[in-house]
Parts: C-alpha cells; structure tokens; sequence
C-alpha cells in the first residue's frame, strides 16, 4: 500500500474503505510506520485515546499484521524498545505466534516502571468507551497478558504475573536486554553503548505516549494524595489546567468526598443507564457532529442526574478553562458527563479569563504564582493560588530515541494521527483486527484459519497471479448455475457459499503463513477449482496436497485448448485428472464448470467413501489390511526419488545417475535395496499404487527439482501432506537449457515460474557442479537424522520440518477420516453402494452383473440386513420408544428422521423381494406410530 | 430435503402400508393430502426452465397421483383412479421434467378398461364421458404407449416395471411381440413388487373382463385380449410361486 505522506494524503484511513483483512493489515502497518524506513514501527506514540487496553490492542493488531502479510516470521528476529504495556504485549504477542524477539528495556528489570507505584489511579479496560456496549465489562478479555479493572499498581502485578506464566516455549523466544541508552540511527537501526548496532527484520518502538514535562507540579501516575482526607484540611484555592481525562479526573478527585474513581463512573454509567437512556445515545451521537453546542449538551445531560449520587468537597476548585472547550470530544464521555453535574451543582468554577498557563508554575513561598500567557506567550496576568494541577499532557518520548531525519519523519506520521485525535470514533487501531483465539499461547505456529465457510459449502479457487478477478467472475457464475441444479441430497442439508474465495499461486507461497492458510482453505473447501495453467509447479504443489488430504470435489481448469493428443502426454499420474478447458467462450466454461461440479457432487453422494476425482485420496490410505503394511521403510530399506523421467535427466550422468548413485553410497548396506525410482522397479502392480504407498512408507524421499516437471511437484505436495518427515530437496542449479527449442524454454519458465518463493520456503540442497563433493555430506546428515527414533531434522527454508504435514492434520475434517462416520451411516453407505440410494424401482446404481438373478437377490438380502441392523441399532440406541412416550420429537428431529427413512428403505426391499409378511408388518407397525409425529399442514 | 418433500414421502409411505393392508380409503386419504401439499408447491415454482428442485417435486406428484390411482383403482372407484392417472401422466409427459417412466401412462389406460371393460378389444373402443377428462380412442392411445415406451427401452432395458407395461401394452395390442417382452421379462432381475403388481392388473381386468364376457356381449378382439390375459396370469403366478420358492 502507498504512503499517504508520500502520496501527498493527509487523511487518517476510513475503516470502510479497508474492506479485507489484507486491505486492513498494510494500513495499519501503514499508520504505524516511519516514512522511508522499513522495518521501523511506532507503536501508539502519536495514538489518541491511549489506556492501557488501547495501548495493548494496538500492539497485538501490529503483530498480527506483520505476521499475516509475511514481514516477519519465526525465521526472523523482532526487537522491541520499551517495556511498557505495549511493548510487553508487542513482545508476547510475538513470541506466541513463534517469532524471536528481543524486549529493549532501561530500568534493569522493572517492567512497566511508570504506573508500577501508582497505588491512587484506578485503571479499567473499558469505561472510558462509555456509552459503548460492554464498556462496563471488567476484564480486557485479552488472550494474553490479559487484567480486571483496579488499581493501577494492582493491574502491573497482574500483568507482570501473566507475563511470568506464559509457557516456557513462549518465554524462551524472548530475549530481555537492559539497554539504557537506544537510539536508532538514521538508517532505522537499533544503537546502543559504544554504536554497538544489530540488525533486525522489524524494530518496534513501544517507548509510550511520553512524560508530562515539567509543570511544578506532581506527575499523573505519582500518589498526590488528593484522594486523602487530608485535602480536605487543606486551606485555599485549587487551580486545575487542562481538561483531558487526567484534569477532569483530578477535578473530580478534588470535588468529591471519599473518591473512588471505579464506584463514581459505575454510578454515573448505571444511573444513566436506568433512568436516562437516551442521554448515553445522545451523547455518543454528538460525538461526531462538530456542530453540536457541547456545552448545552452535557448541561441538559447533567440535570437527569440528582446530587445525592456524591458527597461533595467543600473545597475552592477552579478549572481553567472555557464553557466551548470544556466538553469537546477528546476525553471520555463519561468523565465530561460527570464533570458537567458538578459544575451544575457548583461544585467547582471556571476560571474568569481561562488561557495557556505558563509551565513550570513558580512556587513563592506562599502559594503559586500563575502567569496566564497572552498568544505571543507574553504576560497577560498573574493570579495567585494555593495548589496547582497541570494536566497538559505528555510530551512525546519517541525524542529520546529518534533524532534528526528520522524524528521529522515520525513527525509526518503524527500529523495523520492528530487528524483521528480531532475527529472522534475515526480510530480503528485499538479494535482488535486479529480473530479470537489467535494470540492463545499453545496455538502453536499455525495459524488458525481466515477463510471460515462454516458450515455451507465453501468454493476455492486456486489461480495464477493475476487471475482472480477473472476467476471470480466465471467460478461465481458457475456457482450460480449450480444452486439451479443442486439437489438436496447431494450436499446434505447444508447450503452453497454465496461466493468463492480465491487464492493467488504467487501469494499461497509468499510467506509461510499465507502456505499454512492455503493448505487449511484446500483442506476445508468442499469444491476447489485449480486453474493449473502452464503446469507450474507452485500449482501442481497444492493440488499433490489437496489430493492426499481431502476427498472433495477437486476441479481442474487449463487456458490452453486440451485435445486428445495434449492430455496424452500429460505424466500418468495428471493424465487420469482430465483438466476442464477454459479456452473459448466463458459463458459455456461456466456452464462446464456447473455440469462437471454437480457431475462431482452427485457421485460424492453416492459414493461418499469412493468418489474421487484426484489420484491419490485413496491411494495413500489404502496400503493394505495388516498394520505391516504401513510400517515406514527406513532409509536403509527404500529410499524414494521423486524425479523428472526426461531422458536427458536420465541420461546425463551429472543429474539423475549422479543423484541415484550418490544415494545408494550413502544409503545402500550390503544385501539391502534402496534408492528407486518408481518406474524403474520391477512390479506387475499398478505404479501408481506403488507410488502412493512408497510416498507414504518411505522416511527418506529425495525429491529432485530439476527440469521441474509439474507430475514432480504434485507427487512433493502428497508427500509433504502425507509423511511427517520432511522430504530432501534438491535440484541442480546449472542444469543446462540450451539443447532446449524455444518452445520447450517458454514452457520451461511458466512451470518454475514460482521458483524462487518454493526455493524460500523449502531450500533445496544444491547439487550443481561446484556442490558435487558436499552433496553425500548432506544427504547423510538427513538420513542420519531421520534414523533417530524421533526424527530430528535441521530445519531448511522458512518452514520447519514437517510444518505441511502438521497444517494438513489440524485443518483436515475428521468427521470424514475412518471412526467419524456414525454407524448406521455407514450401513447405509453399503447399502448404497449395493443397490443404490433413489428410488428403488429405477434401479439408479444397478451393480455391475447385477442382471444375473441369483447376484440381484444376494444384493437385495444383504442389503435388506444391513438395513435391518442399521434400524435395529438406532431404535434400542437411541431408545426411541421412550422418547415417543415421553413426547420428546419434533417432527424434524434427525433421529427420527433417519429412522424413519431407514424403515421405509426396508419396506421397499422387502417389496422388491417379496414375502417376509411378519418383518413387514412388524417394520410397518412401528413406522405408523412414529410417522404421525408432526407433519408440514398447508 | 425440504419440509413438503420430505413429508409428502412419509405420506406416501404411509399410503403404501395402508394399502397392503387393504385400507384404501385411508391410503388414499394420505395420498391426496401428499398431492395438496405437492401441487401448490409445484405452481409457484413453475418455470420454462425448471430447478432440480421443482423437477423432484414434479416426480414425487407424478408419483403420488400413480398411487393414488392404484389404491382408488383397488378400491373400485375407477372413474376417480382415471383422473388420477391422467393428472400423473400429465406430469409424467411434460418434457421440462425428463421423466422417464411409463407407469401413469399405462395405468390410465388400464383403468379405463376397468371402467368400461364392455369396450375392450372392440372396434370403436373410445372411452368417454368421465368428467373433466377428454375423450380418449384406446387403439391410438396403446400404440402410442408402445412407442413411448419402446423410445425408453435404451435406459430402461432391465427395469421390470418398464418390462412389464412394455408386455402389458403389446399385449393388449395384440402384438406378436408380447411373448418376447414376457421373456424378457423374466429374465430381468427379479422384482417381487412388479410381479404382484402386474398380477393384480391383470386379475382385475380378467375379472371385469369375465363379467362382461359371461353376459355374453363381447366382440372377437376382446376374446383374444382375454386369452392372452389369461395366458399372461398363469405365467405370472408361476413366476411368484417360483420366487417363493
């Protein structure tokens, strides 16, 4: 996203102009970083309203947008200056989502030094939102480091308590340095001691909201005593100045009797709550009308609210100030609320002649001597008081670390958020844009997912960069078509998504999160569309990994017009995929996709556990009936090459000779078999079952690279999905093009097109000529790993190992993995696969031979016991006799109506077979009584 | 599946039971509350290029009225079984469902022999004055049938119940190939339901037909319908004892 200040815009971004999470997440970055300086963030230095909520949510919403757009991740190292609260949640939040951080501090192990003494203030998470909803909910609700409302002093031990427990694997991403004197130099990095400096992917600079300078007078988190009943002994007048909540705050700690700041907001806030309800809207509207006579407002306001809600102070209070700033947006309602009933009730006065007040306030002696400044801060008056309150406000600490350049382009910064100070509810900073649950330690490194279809049937569609508009529009119209002609029993009872959600290639890989997400919408979505255009392999990845982790309705779709002589020489393995092609009209692609959609969903129904229309569901499941028949094959036993079957790779004997040969050296023992290539091992079995069970089976899999081949790739994406231990890979980066025609080279660029992202992510070894010698030392060093009883592999490229295979196990659908499906369902699926699942007379599954009679009348018998048992099971199981008795159906209640349908699926198997009067009549009796439950009347 | 489909379903099924335990006026009861569900239904969804979802509720009526006809048939109320029949085919035929069936087709026509079995196998056999239902020539209307049905013999080709109105009709045509379709008949996979139903049509008609025949006022072609019936019967019935067996 463009710098606004680059861009010449000096407005503070509209939240409904950032409609996605993407969209939102580069504006915050935005907001939050320093012109020209990548990687430097200010975390809520130049924020309005900062509480320490605020403050908190800020920092988590900066984590999770530079964990979400991929600037940082667990590969890189974070710095954080200030232990403050935001800078203790800024480091948390990090280490929860797994990325190293180190927390700058400068007080030698005092976190949070500034409220930690404060034993006066009272601190809530919300009232300060008042009238906003919940706003009188006492806890943040934060997942981490979260507090409840109470003394400020009071919530820093809480915080730091939680800070102390965070699981170990949390605390040990975090590295604590006490570092008094930071700066950051003019290129954005950290300095400290003796121009020691260390380069980090992203500092953030949590340094505060800043100190009140120096007034004369006692600071806001310092205990004054103001509270005390020794104020009240006090003999004089009061001067307070400045009328943000830190002045309303003390007026009213001066004004009323026994001030306990949390009892006099929840009076005011429930008061209004129950007698005047419409005063909270009112004000929350005014809020945003600039128009609005503030004064007269909070006035009428304040005559819904009697006196006897406080004991007062007979003290002399005077507020410097005028009746048109009093109640401007910028404080908290609530404060302003109760501030105008005091100064109906006359509790305090303004001053004659408010103005600017010249700080530091001189001390006679006697009394302080106020000089009032005149615009050119000359005199204008002196008036004398007895105490004085200055509450003007923090000046900036960013100043103690940032100099020169640097500090003017922070400045720019604050112009855009001074915009959001002035114009109240424009700030979306402190709304936490992350999802709950995504900052709860123990969530691991994965993140949950951003694609949610619930329970609707969700459509992804996987597309070159580039393509998604175009993709949106015919998958969408194709989704279209296919609510025309879905039928209830294809997707059960629940319902299409209104829309697909699409997926650029180039960005599926561009950080490891946004591949996590990928492979949890692949294993989520019920139909996914892969426009596989030019094979390329990023592509091919996604589609290995969508075939051995979901059975769904998989759609493939290529630009290129696939005549029967270009499918022919697609590799096996793509060849029984049959791609849908795009060239041509768009309409009838379209009106394709409906028909081959609705084609997948219709089999899927009836053959929920068979239906494929990807190679490899089955065939990494299925390996055989003894639990021998997946035990891994060690490194010594088999090892699999996934390579390209090209004859010049094959024949080149730096490539594949050189890879199988290094492979057996480090490999092989005496008498043992190891390294193969699938088409190369003698077997009358299909290779494709050979294949899949070797994917699965073998610990170590070297998957070669080069050339690139698309079958290469979708076979890597089984692997990765299916076998926790991280494949080799590796490639050869001189692998020569020139023998290549023109043609061949085109080809060649659009299948590797997302070459350098999958070299990020999985860091192939190298085995060009200058790597020959280093290439069994690293083959070894994985194999000797992978022999440990508990594989412990280095990690390579940005994931971890095993990192696909554990996004797959937490995304994947385990209703639909064996054990998830209910008994009966299961019954009833084999009675489907018998004799069908529509209307027994039209014979929709007529089982093959299923003419000759004696095959007819097995299948109508077993089947009429499968049905029985299912229907047996679920009377005595679900005791539904004694529901019936005791009334407990509704005339949907899905008990029943399996129960039913099941009963009436065996009264047209005995029809079908004939006789059997005593079951019929039996089944029929039960089915009378409990077919009369409630009925749609029209 | 939605409320009116899913309860038009237990009504039937209900209908079902009620009809082999030979309750048919209840069973037709049920029935036509499954056809005042369906029917309106159906008329708000009417459209030239018709959902799934009304092509399914299209069936189920077309099938409700095919059973409501059978049990008002069973029942000897045959003039109501006509327009049953005839308010089933109209959906049966209707292009816009894709239907594939012969069941409607044929059983109107049965039971308008059961209406009037003193015209069967007659030269001007036209079947007349029901009320609301036109007119109906019976010799063009079975060699109508027979096309229809041999146009759906590519798909249907072992369904017994395609088999046996396909024998029926040729059959009551007189057609040489009725044996043929009887065999076939045979040797498709046996469907208890089919022969028994097929055996009470042709026992209700050999009945009517007998009545008629013993006030002795039938023609030649109703003699041989009758035969052929006959013979049709003894076949039937051996072909249920031997699935008994």
């Amino acid at each position: 996203m463009r710098d606004p200040l680059v861009a010449g815009e000096t407005t503070f971004p509209s939240i409904d102009s950032l409609p996605t999470a993407d969209q939102r997440w580069e504006a915050l970055l935005d907001l939050m970083s320093v012109p020209n300086h990548p990687g430097l963030y200010v975390l809520g230095c130049f924020a309005p309203r900062v509480t320490f909520l605020s403050q908190q949510v800020r920092a988590l919403n900066l984590v999770d947008a530079l964990c979400k757009t991929g600037r940082v991740s667990s590969r890189s190292k974070v710095a954080v200056v200030g232990a403050g609260v935001a800078g203790l949640t800024a480091a948390a939040g990090l280490a929860v989502r797994g990325v190293p951080v180190t927390l700058f501090e400068r007080y030698a192990g005092r976190l949070m030094p500034l409220q930690r003494e404060s034993g006066e203030r009272w601190v809530h998470p919300h009232i300060y939102d008042w009238p906003v909803e919940q706003s009188l909910e006492k806890t943040a609700g934060l997942e981490i480091l979260d507090w409840g409302s109470n003394k400020a002093q009071m919530v820093i031990e809480e915080i730091e308590n939680n800070w102390k427990s965070l699981p170990q694997d949390v605390r040990d991403r975090i590295e604590v340095q006490d570092k008094r004197e930071i700066r950051i130099d003019e290129n954005g990095r950290l300095i400290w001691g003796d121009n020691l400096k260390e380069d980090f992917r992203a500092v953030i600079l949590a340094v505060g909201f800043g100190v009140e300078e120096e007034t004369g007078t006692s600071s806001y988190w310092t205990n004054d005593g103001i509270d005390s009943v020794e104020t009240e002994r006090k003999k004089g007048r009061w001067l307070v100045s400045g009328v943000g909540d830190g002045g309303l705050t003390d007026l009213m700690r001066l004004c009323i009797l026994n001030f306990r700041h949390g009892d006099v907001l929840y009076k005011f806030a429930e008061h209004a709550r129950d007698s005047a309800p419409e005063i909270a809207r009112d004000l929350l509207d005014a809020e945003a009308d600039s128009s609005a006579d503030y004064f007269q407002k909070y006035q009428q306001a304040a005559e819904k609210f009697p006196q006897r809600l406080v004991d007062r102070r007979e003290i002399k209070v005077f507020l410097n100030c005028d009746r048109e700033r009093l109640f401007l947006p910028g404080s908290s309602i609530l404060n302003r609320l109760i501030v105008a009933c005091l100064l109906r009730w006359e509790a305090f006065k303004l001053v004659d002649a408010p103005g600017r007040i010249r700080v530091p306030v001189e001390w006679d002696g006697k009394r302080f001597e106020v000089i009032f400044e005149k615009e050119d801060k000359t005199i204008d008056r002196i008036e004398y008081y007895d105490h004085v309150i200055v509450r003007h406000g923090p000046k900036s600490a960013l100043k103690n670390v940032v100099q020169g350049k640097l500090w003017e382009a922070c400045r720019k910064k604050k112009e855009i958020w001074d915009l959001a100070r002035r114009q109240q509810g424009i700030d979306w900073t402190r709304t936490p844009l992350w999802k709950k649950g995504e900052f709860t330690p123990g969530g691991g490194e994965i993140p949950p997912l951003r694609i949610d279809w619930g329970e609707k049937v969700g459509c992804l569609v996987v597309v070159p960069d580039g393509g998604a508009g175009l993709a949106t529009g015919y998958v969408n119209q194709a989704l279209k078509g296919l609510s025309k002609i879905l039928r209830p029993g294809w997707i059960g009872s629940r319902s299409l998504a209104n829309r697909s959600e699409v997926i650029e290639i180039g960005k599926a890989f561009a950080t490891p999160d946004r591949y996590a997400r990928t492979i949890q919408a692949l294993c989520q979505a019920e139909i996914v569309v892969f426009h596989i255009d030019g094979y390329d392999c990023a592509g091919l990845l996604l589609l290995g990994i969508r075939s051995a982790a979901r059975r769904g309705v998989t759609i493939t779709a290529l630009s290129e017009p696939l005549d029967d002589a270009t499918w022919a020489r697609l590799p096996f393995n793509l060849r029984e995929i049959k791609p849908l092609s795009l060239a041509g009209d768009r309409g009838d692609f379209a009106s394709n996709l409906t028909k081959a959609i609705g084609a997948g969903f219709e089999k899927m129904s009836v053959l929920p556990r068979g239906y494929l229309d990807l190679p490899s569901y089955d065939a990494v499941r299925n390996l055989g009936s003894e639990s021998h028949h997946y035990r891994p094959f060690s490194p010594s036993e088999q090892v699999l090459i996934l390579s390209s079957f090209g004859e010049r790779y094959l024949k080149t004997p730096e490539a594949g000779p050189f890879v199988k040969s290094a492979i057996d050296t480090v490999c092989a023992e005496p008498g043992s078999h190891v390294a193969i290539r699938i088409g190369e091992t003698p077997s009358p079995q299909l290779v494709s079952q050979r294949l899949h069970e070797a994917i699965r089976r073998c610990q170590l899999c070297i998957v070669d690279w080069t050339e690139w081949k698309a079958n290469v790739f979708y076979e890597f994406g089984v692997r990765l999905a299916t076998n926790k231990i991280e494949p080799l890979c590796i490639f050869k980066s001189d692998w020569p093009a020139s023998e290549e025609n023109e043609d061949e080279k085109v080809k060649l660029e659009k299948r590797k097109r997302h070459a350098a992202a999958l070299q990020a992510l999985f860091d192939p070894v190298d085995y060009s000529e200058a790597d020959f010698l280093g290439f069994e030392e690293k083959v070894e060093r994985h194999r000797s790993s992978i022999s440990q009883v508990t594989p412990d592999l280095r990690q390579r490229g940005l994931l971890s190992p095993g990192f696909t295979y554990r996004v797959v196990m937490d995304a994947i659908d385990i209703r639909r993995e064996p054990g998830g499906v209910p008994v009966t369902r299961v019954l009833e699926g084999f009675v489907n696969e018998m004799i069908g699942q529509g209307p027994i007379q039209q014979g929709t599954l007529p089982p093959l031979y299923s003419d000759h009679p004696r095959l007819w009348l097995q299948l109508q018998e077993s089947a009429l016991e499968h049905l029985l048992a299912a229907w047996y099971y679920l009377h005595r199981r679900a005791r539904l006799d004694e529901c019936l008795e005791r009334n407990e159906f509704s005339s949907q209640d899905p008990r029943l109506e399996e129960f039913l349908d099941i009963g009436n699926r065996i009264i047209e198997v005995l029809d079908s077979l004939g006789g059997h009067e005593d079951l019929k009549a039996e089944v029929g009796e039960v089915l009378d009584r409990f077919e009369s439950i409630g009925r749609v009347k029209k | 599946m939605s409320d009116v489909l899913r309860d038009a379903r237990k009504l039937k099924n209900q209908a079902r039971r009620r009809r082999e335990a030979q309750r048919y006026e209840e069973a037709a009861d049920l029935l036509k509350e499954a056809t005042d569900l369906l029917e309106p239904t159906l008329i708000d969804l009417k459209s030239d290029d018709p959902s799934l979802f009304e092509t399914d509720v299209a069936r189920e009526l077309s099938d409700c009225y095919g059973s409501l006809g059978g049990v008002l048939r069973s029942a000897g109320h045959f003039e109501d079984s006509v327009k049953a029949y005839e308010s089933g085919y109209g959906l049966e035929k209707d292009k816009r469902y894709g239907m594939i069936n012969s069941y409607n087709l044929v059983q109107r026509l049965v039971a308008r022999m059961l209406l009037k079995p003193e015209l069967i196998g007659s030269a001007e056999w036209v079947v007349k004055d029901i009320e609301d239902v036109e007119d109906l020539d019976m010799w063009k209307a079975l060699d109508d049938a027979a096309s229809v049905i041999q146009e759906q013999r590519s798909v249907r080709a072992t369904d017994p119940w395609f088999l046996a109105d396909r024998a029926l009709v040729f059959l009551l045509l007189g057609r040489p190939e009725e044996e043929e379709a009887w065999q076939e008949f045979r040797q498709a996979p046996s469907f208890a339901y089919a022969i028994t139903s097929t055996l009470r049509v042709i026992n209700d008609l050999l009945a009517s037909m007998g009545e008629v025949k013993n006030s002795g006022s039938v023609g030649p072609r109703s003699e041989e319908v009758y035969r052929r019936l006959a013979r049709a019967q003894a076949l039937l019935e051996n072909l249920q004892s031997l699935q008994q067996a």
